[in-house]
């Protein structure tokens, strides 16, 4: 599979985390989840590193029969664009960050969205290595999900300022400095696309970080930052990341 | 007692009542009283907060803590406790500002609209709705009683004590026994319940005594989502094979009962004696007594209603919903009862606030087990034509793929469905 994070861009990535004193905290964080009984198993770097450094490349014309064939459709939408609110799209997402969500599932990391994170690992224990790279390359040579129509603009705009600027007195990072740009991709395995994203899947799934309910993130980045959040900034940031999907009838 | 003699009673105790109580109701806050706090009552009391937040709505029910018939098979073969399918009327009473009294009705008297109560004061009524479930029928068949039921063949199609008991006969199997289950004709509670049951005995069997089977005797020749659960059967227990753990033998092959023999735990069928290890009778049905002593029932033991609004044919004012019901197309499940007691309650709200009815739309999803990582599942929506509930195109049942993960997306939507069920009537 392609693999887009080099030696260089995950050397800068432990580079950050050091900067930010983040690691060794992921346990501390998993433990505020009181509703879950046991800690939540969490990825080491060199683990996830790797795993998917077994990954083969993928094969999308696979992957697309296996996106109806395994009934991804059923909720992530004909082509992996979601038609619904409470589901991500996946298309346009990054291969390594498709491979690392179905092997988060796989080995039962994902516990957030209470018992629904279910559906996603008991489907995922039926695909092998290989057919997670063919589903990866699938999303991966789609175009950005389209603007989900329920994108507000004036909150997109007040999104805008602190996913590119971030918050240095709240220890807040520009969001683009690891998401990117336009939200097209992330310099690590395990920071997604955003652009184009649902924005209620977003806001679930930034609330499940502040609550600690998330730990898919390595090093516990996103609940650091998710933490210091306001539910308004939130949204904001949601809406702003859904308005930079790909525009209908434009060609991307 | 007949309703006869029950109205007498009413009368007499009527004289007793508080003036207040008589009182003309038109101008006071409307009082609606539902009977029976299964999926069906609980769901009207709750969604009739919801519709009409000024009226006053109280809920009769005996017990204290609600076991539902859901997923009871699932205590029998060990996946739940009996906790994990008991509610209470907590959130009722607080959110949704029910007054629930854990008494019995004894009596109904539809001139004053009043109910009586075993202990309570009696109740007086602009709108009653009736949710009194189902009841059993002994039947023809010889050497099956009540007593029978309740020691040696136990039904378990009430969950509570009938489901521990068919627990503990199950369990108390010799290696390589026969587990018997009599299935019922229609209409009946839960129409994929027996088949659902039959293979959650089965998958208990592969692990815990794996040369048992499980014999159907169904004085029918087909039921519900059959297609899938025969499959599944396929798949999973060898159905159709000299080796099967379920053998089903249906009408046309003498799958009709005859008689029992309890000390023996002998069942005649049409097709022959079969010696049993293991016997789950489930007794043919009608509406629950309850429906039968207020006057509600016609002579094949149901309740005709008017299709939009749930009111009794025969008792004006009075609404009866769920099982009891007669719902033509629609079967007697708790989701029908959940789908029946919203339309009921709206129309109650619109009747009271002398608007009319509309035209209702309703719904029925059955999700079953044919294994823990199985479902099969039908989905159908309905509408009134002509007083006769319909079911629409916009319906179906599990398809036959030969994708892994379509029966294992049905199992894991099936507990999803479950828990929001179960919030959905009673939280």
């Amino acid at each position: 599979m392609n693999k887009t994070f080099t030696s260089p861009s995950f050397a800068a990535r432990l580079a950050t985390l050091a900067t930010w004193g983040l690691l060794g905290l992921s346990g501390a964080v998993a433990a505020q989840d009181a509703k879950s009984v046991t800690p939540m198993p969490e990825w080491e770097y060199t683990q996830l590193e790797q795993a998917l450094a077994k990954a083969s490349q993928g094969n999308p014309e696979s992957g697309k029969h296996l996106h109806h064939y395994m009934y991804c459709s059923a909720c992530h939408g004909d082509d992996g664009n979601s038609p619904s609110r409470n589901w991500p799209s996946l298309t346009g997402q990054k291969p390594d960050y498709v491979v690392k969500t179905l092997l988060d599932y796989k080995q039962d990391m994902r516990r957030d969205h209470y018992r629904k994170a279910q559906v996603m690992t008991r489907i995922s224990q039926l695909l092998n290595e290989n057919q997670m790279a063919d589903l990866a390359a699938y999303y991966a040579r789609q175009a950005a999900p389209s603007v989900p129509p329920q994108t507000n603009l004036k909150l997109a705009r007040q999104g805008a300022k602190l996913a590119q600027s971030g918050d240095e007195k709240r220890g807040i990072s520009a969001c683009s400095s690891c998401h990117g740009e336009k939200g097209e991709s992330g310099i690590t395995p395990d920071t997604p696309a955003l652009a184009g994203q649902t924005p209620e899947y977003f806001v679930q799934a930034m609330q499940m970080y502040k609550a600690g309910m998330r730990s898919s993130d390595v090093g516990g980045v996103m609940r650091m930052f998710a933490k210091n959040l306001t539910e308004k900034e939130i949204q904001a940031l949601a809406h702003y990341y859904a308005s930079l999907g790909s525009v209908p009838g434009k060609d991307n | 007692m007949n309703r006869r003699e029950l109205l007498k009673a009413l009368g007499a105790s009527a004289l007793l009542l508080p003036a207040s109580a008589l009182a003309k109701t038109h101008n006071k806050t409307a009082h609606v009283v539902i009977v029976g706090g299964g999926i069906g009552g609980a769901t009207a009391a709750k969604y009739l907060r919801l519709a009409a937040p000024h009226v006053q709505i109280t809920l009769v029910e005996p017990v204290k803590r609600f076991i539902t018939c859901l997923r009871s098979t699932d205590v029998i073969v060990g996946h739940m406790s009996l906790d994990d399918i008991t509610f209470t009327y907590d959130a009722l009473r607080a959110k949704y500002r029910v007054n629930v009294i854990h008494d019995r009705v004894v009596g109904l008297n539809p001139d004053k609209k009043t109910v009586q109560l075993l202990n309570g004061k009696p109740l007086t009524y602009d709108r009653l709705v009736v949710s009194p479930g189902v009841d059993f029928i002994q039947g023809d068949v010889e050497g099956y009683n009540r007593e029978v039921s309740e020691t040696v063949m136990p039904h378990g199609w009430k969950a509570g004590p009938q489901t521990l008991l068919l627990k503990k006969q199950l369990e108390a199997m010799p290696q390589g026994g026969t587990y018997v289950m009599v299935a019922p004709p229609l209409p009946y509670r839960c129409p994929p319940g027996p088949y659902e049951r039959a293979s959650l005995v089965a998958e208990w069997f592969q692990k815990h005594n794996p040369k048992a089977k499980v014999v159907i005797l169904d004085p029918k020749d087909s039921f519900t989502k059959d297609v899938p659960f025969k499959k599944a059967w396929e798949r999973l227990y060898g159905f159709n094979t000299a080796n099967s753990m379920i053998e089903w033998i249906p009408a046309a092959q003498g799958g009709k009962m005859l008689r029992v023999d309890a000390a023996s735990k002998t069942l005649v069928a049409e097709a022959g004696s079969f010696k049993a290890d293991a016997v789950n009778y489930i007794p043919p049905q009608r509406a629950g007594t309850l429906a039968f002593r207020m006057g509600l029932t016609n002579r094949e033991g149901w309740c005709p209603v008017d299709r939009r609004t749930f009111e009794s044919s025969i008792i004006k004012d009075v609404h009866v919903i769920g099982d009891a019901a007669i719902a033509d197309t629609m079967p007697k499940s708790g989701y029908s009862a959940n789908s029946q007691a919203k339309v009921a309650v709206q129309a109650i709200a619109d009747l009271l606030a002398g608007k009319t009815p509309g035209e209702p739309a309703m719904i029925n999803v059955c999700y079953s087990l044919a294994g823990q990582d199985y479902g099969v599942s039908i989905a159908d929506i309905f509408k009134v034509v002509d007083n006769r509930i319909v079911k629409l195109p916009a319906s179906g049942v599990s398809p036959i793929t030969d994708s892994p993960a379509q029966p294992l997306l049905e199992a894991v939507y099936q507990r999803n469905w479950h828990r929001t069920f179960a919030n959905d009537c009673f939280a």
